[in-house]
């Protein structure tokens, strides 16, 4: 996919008026660089007509008489050129008490007792580099026996379902974007088991809207606060009466929100754990 | 060991709603910063601003990993808000779409005061009267 970017040099002094006339022709957010000077940029769709902000910006010295007149220039740049920069950062790494999680693109010998899951998180959430990820797989490391039943909701890249799944547990791994499913896919074949994980695009009440799985062991959700408390009910129609739900994605000051819905659909918290400013909690139906 | 910093980029982005589409993917890519990771973590901190544009200031340290604050509105989104209007004037020379008191101008440089290079209160309230203006709004006593 390609974008216009338009970058304004300007004193900083225009820096506020240049942000407003970008908002004005439509940018949906800008980067400010403050190195040598100041640089606005905001960024449009290839067929964008940037006459009217060409003339909002040459018009700003009216309202700013001692400013520098600004400067703007036009490029097109294209997805490819920012989306792998960062995988040249992104290295082996080891979480939990055992788990390793290479990066496709590298290579890593495996030792002994060492769960290794090979990953290309492409465009996708999780790389198991996130406090909310690492409190995941620590305790998928403790809990999952063989043949468990995990169901994983919103599995990103994957990487929690091949975690459980590396391990010896039967996982269903649902997610509502289909770039996450399609990287997904290609991560569990990198692992080889993609005959242990069932992968299915949509939300989990279509899931059970159309299927009649088993009662999961254990079910994961590493989201946001918001999707999380919306997720009690249907996981409440899916979860085994001794199974235990964990959650994770959730920024301290929102664990209120997710307790408040917990309690509602007869949840109760189990454990509660924190990695920085981000918490897991799991709950369980039956209590501690 | 203590991480050093790489680079500091300043985005504003609309509250919970961060892709790595531009302008994230483009100024954290070149960083090495994991886009997703950043992505997430700005959604679930800024989810109970819906509708709003925030900007941040994001740090980035020699593992590639990152920190970030948030900073105080853009001026544009206060003085339109003060003004009750959805968007400027496309003309601002000709066509004034709304007006602000001087005391509302005051009050929008007061707050935005440790995020703009402004000597004084004054000096805020002159970049912020600019900015009114090149947007249609007039400013009255």
């Amino acid at each position: 996919m390609e974008w216009l970017e338009v970058s304004v040099s300007c004193s900083r002094e225009l820096e506020e008026a240049v942000c407003a006339a970008l908002y004005e022709a439509g940018a949906n957010g800008v980067a400010v660089y403050t190195h040598e000077g100041t640089e606005v940029r905001g960024y449009f769709g290839r067929e964008k007509d940037l006459s009217g902000l060409r003339r909002a910006i040459e018009n700003l010295p009216v309202f700013f008489p001692f400013s520098r007149r600004p400067y703007l220039k036009v490029k097109t740049i294209c997805e490819a050129d920012w989306a792998n920069a960062w995988k040249e950062y992104y290295d082996v790494t080891h979480i939990g008490e055992r788990t390793v999680v290479v990066p496709s693109w590298r290579s890593y010998q495996r030792k002994p007792g060492e769960v290794v899951i090979v990953l290309d998180p492409g465009m996708a959430f999780g790389t198991g580099t996130h406090p909310t990820t690492i409190m995941v797989v620590e305790e998928l490391e403790r809990r999952i026996t063989k043949g468990m039943r995990v169901l994983d909701i919103g599995t990103g890249s994957g990487i929690l379902a091949a975690v459980a799944a590396v391990i010896g547990a039967d996982v269903v791994a649902i997610d509502k974007d289909e770039v996450a499913i399609r990287v997904a896919r290609e991560n569990m074949k990198r692992n080889e088991v993609d005959n242990r994980v069932e992968l299915y695009h949509g939300t989990l009440e279509t899931y059970l809207a159309r299927h009649a799985p088993l009662p999961f062991d254990l079910v994961l959700a590493n989201i946001t606060a918001n999707v999380i408390a919306s997720l009690f009910d249907p996981v409440s129609r899916c979860i085994n009466p001794n199974g235990l739900f964990i959650t994770s994605g959730i920024i301290a000051s929102r664990v209120a929100v997710v307790m408040e819905a917990a309690r509602q659909s007869g949840f109760q918290r189990v454990l509660e754990r924190g990695m920085s400013e981000w918490k897991l909690l799991a709950f369980s139906r039956r209590g501690g | 060991m203590a991480r050093k910093v790489v680079a500091v980029v300043k985005l504003q982005i609309p509250a919970g709603k961060a892709t790595p589409a531009p302008p994230v993917g483009p100024a954290l890519g070149q960083h090495g910063v994991n886009i997703m990771a950043f992505c997430k973590e700005f959604n679930e901190r800024t989810a109970s601003q819906a509708g709003l544009i925030i900007p941040i200031e994001l740090t980035v340290f020699d593992d590639r990993s990152f920190s970030f604050i948030t900073k105080t509105p853009p001026a544009a989104v206060l003085l339109k808000k003060a003004a009750g209007i959805e968007s400027g004037s496309g003309e601002p020379n000709k066509k004034k779409v709304a007006k602000v008191t001087r005391a509302k101008v005051r009050e929008i440089a007061e707050m935005k005061m440790p995020d703009l290079n402004a000597a004084s209160v004054e000096a805020a309230m002159r970049l912020i009267e600019g900015t009114a203006r090149s947007m249609g709004i007039e400013i009255v006593d």
